[in-house]
């Protein structure tokens, strides 16, 4: 069996590695749009060149003879790569464009919901103009507003009261600025609580989560400094988070089996492939961020280096609509993955500088992400550069590990020491017990 | 609300599973299915009456001899086919299901599932629940060869484990594809579950599982009693009958069961419904004697069907006449209102017919099971006043609902029962009667345990006692399970 993996970040290397466990020992293949040296290792073929160019892709497809694609980053997702590779006959794990607007329209999401009426949405309003923006702004109160531009912007479209915008009118200039480039947004009433995970395995009628993982996004320590793609993120040896009520880990699949089946009716087919929701836990219960239709980057690596099921076999399966079949297996241990990033990351990274891993001592749980081979040296080109997962029984050996591998990582790199830490964690969960008594007692 | 049954026969049984769901009928008229096994499950189901759903090609293409049936109550925006039982899963093995009951830690259970077991369930139901846990505990461990008394050990087990994990009510029969038929109740022993046989004259015998015994006589079936409270029964495919009790808590029988919900015909462990009914009557009586002494009503008018035995009953001992002044016809079925969600005084319109000759110029003392919303019984009285009775009094044969039913009779939450939070005084002018009273605790246990075998050592009667079980929900959980269950 010859797969495919489109995308080159360390969530494909994540995939490549779960492929390559296989007992069905498959040929391995990726198009990337960088060279990815540890996927390298594991492909028989390498194609370095625009994923978003769907025609470009499916020739390599062709030519590699491929039987099964996925998938990993969503901006192919977006260009309909999954509807020109099935078309083609290839079968591919991934939703089609039009179900991936899920993600890549914030718009078209956030009206399924409402049309479908789904609860445990946020308020909002979209615009594409200035008009009534102010208002909206002043309706939903100082403090308590988000903006979202409608589209794929990398993870920098989205503003949040309080931590990027200090005041309405600093938020009426975000918005101009959208304005200004044409681009549609949305203003959304700004949850408070703890943000959560919940990726689920879909043929589009059966509908397997995967254990819940946290993520980090600001960049630096205590949740401090700009967003970025995702400083890591862990998950607890009962698939859980310690900080969620059973209550709140049920409502998000509700959720989750909900938007699917309005999906299949809205679009007319099922969603096939990985629905990623992005959840809050609030005092009045969870509240859905966002929906996005692929594997996050680094949530990826938490979840499949603890996939005991076969990969290739379930996502054959999924690809067929016979997810039902399929017994699906994680390793009850915790995970804590940690992202090496370059000095100056998100905003002013130093790029193309040297980093040496020979030093951590089990590589085989060290993920390439912008990194490339040049000469005998790793180059970090700029964006996050390597990721470590540290797994075992509890959290707080599994923290101990990736941040013992991560210190091993030699560059002008930092991490987010604080990730999966025990007191950090626990300030989670009593920020989480306050926002519950406070809601008790009203 | 449910009712379920489960056959094991020697011959082809989509009949007998069909007649006994048409005797199951008043248990639940929203949807119904029946599930037989014959190396294969074959499965028919649909919404409404059992009559409406099943023809004769339906019943004859359900092959087998052992087969599950249930009959489902009304849920609130239900009117679906996604919650329909008997419910079954192909893989480990085949197993199928149907329950009567309702759990109430099963968030909590489903969480668990999906996220331990990464299952795919359907969230809105808690059915699914007893499936997976059922298919997870026979998945696990090894499990012996055949099908005889080590197999069985080994279900006790599972079950057992079940037990510890699963709270709430639960009357379950199931299927195992190849091994047999498997029986089992709560440990409160919550909702009813009765067993009978039939002996063929080669000595060989069919089993029957019901929710009820109102079918047993029709099919030839001889009442052997219930299936205890933690009691775990098992058929196989041989025949050879297996009973062990696993896990017993205090019996706590749902009373609402003896006071509404039951066909009076029905025997429910040990005690039969319509002599408990009578005795509410009776009881009823005795206390109007103390309470008004000087009112003697002319007539006693049951609130029909459900209320017609206490009514009859409480005539009797009154020594007042006993008329059926309010008629129901019986053949109104599930009202097409009634999903409109028209207003529930209109209901009342719709399905009883007031005779002026038996109320006109009559102090008309009304009989009913219970008095919930209040609604329905301010409306009977309205009628009852049109057609110019002279007095109008009301008797409640049960004591005032004053809490939710987490155990799956299907109660509205505390803001929609009048009496929890009216005085007996406001709800009798609510009502606009003359006098009112209310069955007291006491004098319902009494009507329902004074004769019988039973083990009855408290029903439970949370609805009205607000003793809920200690493994209950919180009130605060309750309020958002409430909401969802009904």
């Amino acid at each position: 069996m010859n797969i495919l993996v489109i995308g080159s970040g360390a969530r494909e290397h994540a995939m490549a590695r779960a492929f390559a466990r296989s007992e069905k020992k498959p040929a391995l293949f990726c198009c990337g749009s960088t060279r990815n040296p540890g996927i390298l290792a594991l492909t028989q073929a390498y194609w370095c060149g625009n994923i978003c160019h769907p025609d470009s892709v499916l020739q390599q497809a062709q030519a590699w003879q491929i039987d099964l694609a996925i998938v990993g980053p969503e901006a192919p997702l977006q260009q309909g790569i999954v509807d020109v590779l099935e078309a083609a006959g290839i079968a591919t794990v991934g939703p089609k464009q039009a179900l991936a607007r899920i993600e890549t329209s914030k718009s078209f999401a956030r009206s399924l919901l409402q049309k479908y009426q789904i609860s445990g949405s946020p308020a909002f309003q979209t615009f594409d103009s200035l008009d009534g923006v102010k208002a909206y702004l002043n309706q939903l109160g100082e403090g308590r507003y988000v903006i979202k531009a409608d589209g794929l912007m990398g993870g920098k479209g989205v503003r949040v009261a309080g931590d990027h915008l200090h005041s309405v009118q600093e938020a009426y200039q975000f918005c101009q600025a959208l304005n200004a480039h044409q681009l549609p947004f949305l203003i959304e009433e700004k949850l408070m609580g703890q943000e959560f995970s919940m990726l689920c395995l879909t043929d589009g009628e059966t509908v397997v989560p995967m254990p819940l993982v946290q993520d980090h996004k600001r960049a630096f320590v205590q949740d401090q400094g700009p967003n970025t793609g995702g400083m890591g993120s862990y998950s607890d040896q009962n698939h859980s988070l310690p900080f969620l009520t059973s209550s709140d880990v049920l409502s998000a699949y509700k959720m989750t089996q909900a938007v699917l089946s309005a999906l299949c009716e809205e679009c007319g087919e099922p969603y096939k492939g990985i629905l990623y929701g992005s959840f809050m836990a609030t005092k009045s219960g969870v509240q859905l961020i966002e929906y996005n239709a692929r594997f996050g980057d680094p949530e990826a690596m938490n979840l499949l280096s603890i996939l005991e099921s076969d990969f290739s076999v379930l996502c054959q399966a999924l690809a067929a609509g016979k997810l039902a079949r399929e017994r699906i297996f994680f390793k009850p241990l915790a995970t804590v993955c940690k992202y090496a990033v370059p000095f100056g990351y998100p905003d002013q990274p130093l790029k193309n500088r040297s980093l040496d891993v020979s030093r951590v001592e089990n590589p085989e749980q060290l993920y390439f992400a912008s990194v490339e081979q040049s000469g005998d040296q790793l180059l970090a080109l700029g964006s996050r550069a390597v990721a470590v997962v540290g797994i075992a029984p509890n959290l707080v050996e599994a923290e101990r590990l990736a941040e013992k591998e991560i210190a091993q990582i030699q560059g002008q790199l930092f991490h987010r020491e604080d990730i999966g830490k025990a007191d950090f964690i626990h300030r989670r969960i009593h920020m989480m017990k306050q926002l519950r008594q406070k809601q008790t007692i009203v | 609300m449910c009712g379920i049954v489960g056959i094991f026969n020697h011959q082809p049984v989509a009949e007998a599973l069909f007649d006994s769901l048409v005797h199951l009928q008043h248990r639940g008229q929203d949807a119904a299915g029946i599930l037989t096994c014959q190396n294969r499950f074959y499965v028919k189901n649909g919404l409404g009456l059992v009559r409406d759903i099943f023809d004769k090609e339906d019943v004859l293409a359900l092959r087998g001899r052992l087969g599950i049936a249930h009959t489902r109550y009304p849920t609130a925006g239900g009117n679906t086919l996604a919650e329909v039982q008997p419910i079954w899963i192909g893989s480990p093995r085949g197993i199928a299901l149907a329950h009567n009951g309702n759990l109430t830690n099963h968030h909590e259970l489903i969480s668990e599932l999906v996220m331990n077991q990464h299952r795919h369930l359907d969230s809105t139901t808690d059915s699914e629940v007893l499936l997976h846990l059922l298919a997870e505990g026979l998945d696990k461990s090894p499990v012996p060869e055949g099908d005889g008394r080590q197999y069985f050990e080994k279900l006790c087990e599972v079950v057992q484990h079940l037990y510890h994990r699963v709270k709430g009510s639960f009357s379950v029969v199931s299927l195992i594809m190849g091994k047999g038929l498997l029986v089992f109740r709560d440990p409160h022993g919550i909702r009813p579950l009765v067993w009978g046989e039939r002996v063929h004259q080669d000595g060989t015998k069919d089993y029957i599982f019901a929710s009820e015994t109102t079918m047993f006589y029709a099919l030839g079936f001889v009442p052997k009693g219930d299936v205890q409270h933690g009691e775990v029964v098992f058929v196989n495919l041989k025949g050879e009958f297996f009973r062990q009790s696993v896990r017993q808590q205090t019996f706590h029988p749902c009373i609402f069961e003896y006071v509404y919900f039951a066909r009076p015909d029905a025997t429910l462990d040990d005690v039969s419904v319509y002599r408990a009914r009578a005795r509410m009557g009776e009881n009823l009586a005795g206390l109007w004697k103390k309470k008004y002494p000087h009112i003697q009503p002319d007539v006693v008018i049951p609130a029909p069907f459900t209320s017609n035995t206490a009514a009859l009953a409480m005539a009797r001992a009154l020594g007042v006449a006993y008329s059926e002044g309010l008629y129901k016809n019986p053949f109104i079925g599930r009202t097409f209102i009634m999903s409109e969600g028209k207003d529930r005084a209109q209901q009342v319109r719709y399905k009883l017919t007031p005779q002026r000759i038996e109320i006109q110029n009559k102090k008309v003392l009304i009989v009913d099971d219970s008095i919930v919303r209040g609604t329905t019984s301010r409306e009977i009285v309205k009628m009852v006043r049109e057609h110019d009775a002279q007095e109008v009094y009301f008797a409640s044969a049960s004591p005032p609902i004053v809490g939710p039913c987490f155990y799956g009779i299907d109660i509205p939450s505390r803001d929609d029962l009048i009496a929890a939070h009216q005085s007996e005084a406001s709800i009798k002018h609510y009502l606009n009667v003359d006098a009112l009273i209310y069955q007291t605790l006491d004098d319902l246990v009494e009507a329902v345990t004074r004769r019988g075998a039973h083990c009855i050592e408290k029903p439970c009667m949370a609805c009205m006692d607000g003793c809920y079980l200690s493994d209950s929900p919180s009130i605060q959980e309750d309020k958002l399970q409430t909401e969802e269950v009904i």
